[in-house]
């Protein structure tokens, strides 16, 4: 179990993160929502041990997350970040095969394990092509195989743990879909998957759990349904909305109002 | 899943392949332009001598004892402290260049190679003849650490919260080449003539006034630089993902930053206690390595530090040969190719580095 407890992240004077708990298990696909600003991006930091907490503390299986050697770290969980920006001419598979540098093993057992972690992110179309010449969406698509390679499931003796920011932001609809049908089966094959969205439906219809930041504050930890009812949803995103049933069953679907007349901003800075 | 993963495989063995079989045939054709660079090195010069000549002088066979005393005691050392200052300038700018995940990071731009050379010369005009004697140790040492305190500075100033931005790097090194600059002029001031010619020597660089003591010193650490940062390939290629992306596989990356550091000094520093400043090869070399075999540091280190090696030879010839019976600086014909060949890498990276 990853376990962060009574998290806090001070900057100044600014809690970014303030007495937050929260716990991923293995087996289960932990969704974190939050508006731009809530500390997001800084617990997924916290919990990869890249950010030490200013107070509270986070273990992974029952050790001290500071204490555990980096390479060992490494071979338990892997981080996809928000932005990836590699400027220099390396291949698609160069990029996943880097997923493999905590692992000593032979060249023959790598090269499986990078074609079925690109294989099971889409990234295979992409062998052979320079990664500053694809797309947003594409580098994503690579970034996210290179994670899947870093903690694949060779043995299941240990648990392994996957952590996502904003793992869809560049992604077409489809491609979202996969991405998130994918951090689904790892979750349901033992892994702990931590990710962060901003689309509330993808989130209800795919994760076991969400937890809701707000302002540095978890304001609600929980079942989709339990989380996502229209009077957190107005606290902490400050929008109306409907939650009704999706057609599928799968969750909640949120429908936010829109006003019947928009008033325009723009009429208010006038040049005359 | 399986079946779906078995082409992926076989494509990804034969892309690895097609792209091993390319990265050798670039690794030998590199080393042969280096043998036939250092072969013309040896032949070339006021007194020519032919290649068959020069084979014979190397295998001590030849019956030419003038041709062999050429060969072997005046241009041999010349040889090989080019081959040396030019594997250890282009593998330092390879690695500083995957350290800053910049292109333009080369060690003679961002105001390493000054502040080597204001090192040295603090050791010839400041310290002067009392410091003769221990000079083999002291000038590398020296600059070495003129280089080290410029790489720090440029680290320091250039990335913050793991990315490194161009803008900054490049005016951290106009701020550094501007400091290095006064200090050079400084002691160009207060030197006396034989220090001067020294000074010159080291401002606009050559290989001809190395002095053989400074040579042997400044040679391990160019060697050792070389083989050291060979070794951090790996950790330079996860750090094309970033700095924080590489402590997430492993990497412990403030120990490695402070190696590649200390590494690329050490071989900047004693390229130019060797043979003074000679700009751009770290700039020029990378970049044609990195069109020929890719961003794999492992085998962008080797074919830079061949193709360095190489370019400083036929620089060097150059440099002998086209004002004879005078010599050129062999900086001045490395910055005359390396200016244009810099404006054309802004040229096609405008967008990207406007930011």
């Amino acid at each position: 179990m990853l376990i962060a407890e009574r998290l806090g992240v001070v900057v100044g004077r600014r809690w970014l993160l303030d007495g937050v708990t929260l716990t991923v298990r293995p087996g289960e696909l932990v969704v974190v929502l939050g508006p731009n600003g809530a500390g997001k991006s800084t617990l997924l930091a916290c919990l990869s041990g890249a950010l030490p907490p200013s107070s509270g503390s986070i273990t992974i299986d029952g050790r001290r997350l500071a204490d555990v050697p980096a390479t060992d770290l490494a071979r338990r969980r892997a981080v996809v970040a928000q932005t990836n920006v590699v400027t220099m001419p390396i291949h698609a598979e160069e990029v996943v095969t880097l997923g493999r540098m905590p692992h000593e093993e032979r060249a023959a057992h790598t090269r499986n394990v990078v074609a079925a972690a690109m294989a099971a992110a889409d990234a295979d179309d992409f062998i052979g092509r320079v990664v500053p010449t694809l797309s947003g969406g594409e580098q994503q698509r690579v970034h996210l195989a290179r994670a899947l390679a870093q903690v694949w499931p060779e043995d299941l003796s240990r648990t392994r743990y996957l952590l996502l920011d904003e793992p869809t932001s560049s992604l077409d609809l489809a491609h979202q879909a996969q991405v998130m049908a994918t951090a689904r089966s790892l979750a349901e094959s033992g892994y702990g998957v931590l990710a962060i969205l901003h689309d509330l439906n993808l989130a209800a219809a795919t994760a076991d759990r969400l937890a809701l930041l707000d302002d540095g504050r978890l304001v609600a930890d929980g079942k989709p349904d339990e989380v996502l009812t229209p009077a957190t949803i107005s606290h902490v995103f400050g929008v109306t909305a409907d939650v009704v049933e999706r057609p599928d069953g799968r969750g909640p679907l949120i429908v936010p109002r829109v006003p019947a007349h928009c008033p325009s901003r723009i009429g208010q800075w006038s040049l005359s | 899943m399986t079946a779906a993963i078995l082409p992926a495989a076989a494509r990804l063995t034969s892309a690895h392949t097609r792209r091993q079989r390319r990265r050798l045939a670039v690794v030998a054709g590199a080393a042969f332009t280096l043998a036939l660079a250092a072969i013309a090195g040896l032949a070339a010069g006021a007194v020519a001598i032919p290649p068959g000549a020069v084979l014979a002088a190397l295998a001590g066979v030849g019956n030419d004892a003038v041709a062999a005393a050429v060969v072997v005691d005046l241009r041999l050392p010349r040889v090989l402290t080019g081959c040396l200052v030019g594997a250890a300038l282009a593998v330092a700018g390879a690695a500083m260049q995957g350290l800053f995940r910049n292109p333009l990071a080369d060690p003679g731009l961002v105001g390493v190679s000054s502040g080597a050379a204001l090192g040295a010369v603090f050791v010839i005009v400041v310290l002067g003849d009392a410091a003769a004697p221990s000079r083999p140790l002291l000038l590398p040492f020296a600059a070495f650490l003129g280089a080290l305190l410029a790489t720090v500075v440029i680290q320091r100033l250039a990335t913050f919260d793991g990315r490194t931005t161009t803008a900054m790097l490049l005016l951290a090194g106009i701020a550094i080449n501007a400091i290095a600059g006064a200090g050079l002029g400084l002691a160009a001031f207060f030197s006396t003539d034989q220090q001067l010619r020294d000074l010159t020597f080291w401002t606009l660089g050559s290989l001809a006034g190395t002095d053989l003591r400074v040579l042997w010193t400044a040679a391990f650490a160019m060697l050792a630089a070389v083989l050291g940062l060979a070794l951090f390939g790996r950790v330079l290629d996860a750090c094309l993902l970033g700095e924080r992306e590489a402590a997430h596989l492993g990497v412990d990356v403030e120990r490695s930053k402070l190696m590649l550091i200390a590494l690329v000094a050490l071989g900047t520093g004693a390229a130019v206690a060797a043979a003074g400043i000679i700009g751009f090869v770290g700039l020029v070399v990378p970049h044609l390595a990195r069109l020929l075999v890719g961003a794999d540091h492992r085998w962008l280190m080797v074919v830079s530090a061949l193709l360095g090696a190489a370019l400083l030879l036929v620089a060097d010839i150059a440099a002998r040969l086209i004002v004879l019976p005078a010599e050129l600086p062999i900086g001045i014909l490395t910055s005359a190719l390396g200016g244009p060949f810099f404006l054309a890498l802004l040229l096609a990276n405008r967008r990207r580095f406007a930011v």
